[in-house]
């Protein structure tokens, strides 16, 4: 050990020594009888009243232009449409346990929230998924769930559910659900210092789940916040666009080595322009800009053995977390 | 595994009750996140919440001494995330020169490394921890953690000298 290393291990065994532990558990108790999530009650809503039903079935369009295939045979059609409400508690229970299973990495946890046959959008394809459907991975795919976990916590996901609405069925759901509820959930990538506003969307059987989705744009654009002014973390998806454009001029190298090129539907893609218009109605610019965050970027990476094509909100290798992060940091403090 | 001077608790079927399991861990837990964190209020916090959390799920967890050092590490990595952007805003009002102490020097500089490095660095030098311990507890790869190290060492080693 050098003299350097022995100065700050000393030095620290120095100021834990001085540390004081405040014993209280009854108060750790106590607080486990409490919710732990945010309070939605206490947070007003910044969701619009009305949801437009055209653009859910839009989402679903573009599920399938995904996919490359035609419909899927396990999902419903139907036409009713109604005003959101509040989402009966016993299934809010169910999205908050998801929620705390996801903050917490546990993926029992998050498994034990789901049907057997449910499903979500891992926000991108694993090569192994046993589904048909692009973006869509089973639960019952328990290996490459727990690497979907391992991306989030390289990532350092940490979700905060704002408010939640239940909606009538849409245009498009998955067999056997009888309750929709979206929600608007500030999702923090603390290991890029982003935060973005988005829209989850889940499908339930009792309180069970059967279909979550994230990262909704294809729906109500103001539900989709890419760079909310009042976030905690310091870039939105703006500042991360902004840091690779730094990084390309500033570090080539690293650039070359990070990051991963976000594309848009193939110009063969039969529906895909459709798909993208339905992102923004009236707004091609913003329909562009939107489609390459959902769309797979250019490279695949391995995590935990497993094969995954990302999709481009967040398309980099996580194995490259650290020195991403490091990079970040290095960024915001010349900024 | 041992961090800092408290072993984990390990294995479920002759594991102990949780409030043994809280009296075990406390003290080595809000050490560790003191000097995570450099603040005693923080870090009890931090820990209270990471107890909490196995608390609900002392039930299904079958090893919670994981689960717990996991719980605390996140909750302060999400501190001191908030904390480095309020940092970034503030001017500094203290001329480092006029420091009275490398420990006081030290507890600045370590206060404004990247949480990696600043994790990394606890984990070795208080918790003597391994690369692949440090890797496994921060769930990064075993290469990212030398060079944390470096980095942090040489920043002290500069502001040091």
């Amino acid at each position: 050990m050098t003299d350097l290393e022995q100065q700050v291990t000393d030095h620290l065994r120095r100021r834990a020594a001085a540390a004081t532990p405040r014993y209280d558990l009854e108060a750790v108790r106590r607080g486990a009888s409490t919710t732990g999530l945010v309070a939605l009650g206490d947070r007003r809503s910044r969701r619009p009243l009305v949801i437009v039903a055209i653009s859910v079935a839009a989402a679903s369009l573009l599920l399938v232009a995904l996919a490359g295939v035609g419909d899927a045979p396990e999902r419903v059609e139907v036409t009713t449409v109604s005003e959101p409400a509040d989402p009966p508690s016993a299934e809010m229970t169910a999205i908050r346990a998801m929620v705390e299973a996801i903050n917490t990495r546990d993926t029992a946890a998050f498994l034990d929230t789901f049907a057997p046959e449910g499903g979500f959008a891992p926000r991108g394809d694993f090569t192994e998924s046993s589904s048909l459907f692009g973006n869509h991975l089973p639960v019952a795919d328990v290996k490459l769930v727990q690497a979907w976990m391992a991306v989030t916590e390289a990532w350092g996901l940490q979700a905060e559910l704002i408010s939640c609405a239940a909606q009538a069925m849409p245009a498009v759901y998955s067999d056997g659900v009888d309750a929709v509820v979206e929600c608007e959930v500030a999702t923090r990538w603390h290991t890029l210092s982003m935060e973005i506003t988005e829209d989850w969307y889940f499908e339930l059987r009792d309180t069970d789940l059967l279909w979550w989705n994230s990262l909704s744009c294809c729906r109500d654009l103001n539900l989709l916040d890419l760079d909310p002014p009042d976030r905690i973390l310091p870039l939105g998806y703006d500042g991360l666009e902004a840091w690779e454009a730094w990084l390309q001029v500033e570090h080539p190298e690293d650039a070359a080595r990070f990051l991963n090129p976000r594309e848009g539907p193939p110009d063969d893609c039969d529906g895909c322009e459709e798909a993208v218009a339905s992102m923004a109605p009236g707004d091609p610019d913003r329909a562009a800009r939107l489609a390459p965050l959902v769309w797979n970027a250019r490279d695949d990476w391995v995590i935990d053995g497993h094969r995954f094509s990302p999709s481009g909100l967040i398309p980099y290798d996580p194995a490259l977390a650290g020195d991403i992060e490091a990079s970040i940091r290095e960024y915001l403090e010349e900024q | 595994m041992v961090v800092g001077d408290v072993k984990s608790v390990e294995g479920r079927a002759d594991r102990v009750s949780f409030g043994e399991f809280y009296r075990l861990e406390l003290d080595g837990q809000v050490r560790r996140a003191v000097l995570l964190l450099g603040s005693n209020d923080l870090a009890n916090d931090v820990v209270h919440e990471a107890f909490v959390a196995v608390y609900r799920r002392w039930d299904v967890l079958d090893d919670p001494g994981p689960y717990l050092h996991i719980a605390v590490l996140n909750g302060c990595r999400g501190i001191h995330r908030q904390r480095s952007r309020q940092r970034r805003l503030l001017p500094r009002l203290v001329d480092r020169a006029a420091r009275a102490s490398d420990h006081e020097l030290i507890d600045d500089l370590l206060a404004e490394l990247p949480f990696n490095q600043r994790a990394a660095v606890v984990l070795r030098f208080y918790g003597g921890l391994t690369t692949v311990e440090i890797a496994r507890e921060l769930g990064c790869a075993p290469g990212s953690v030398g060079p944390w190290i470096n980095r942090a060492l040489a920043r002290l080693r500069k502001a040091l000298r």
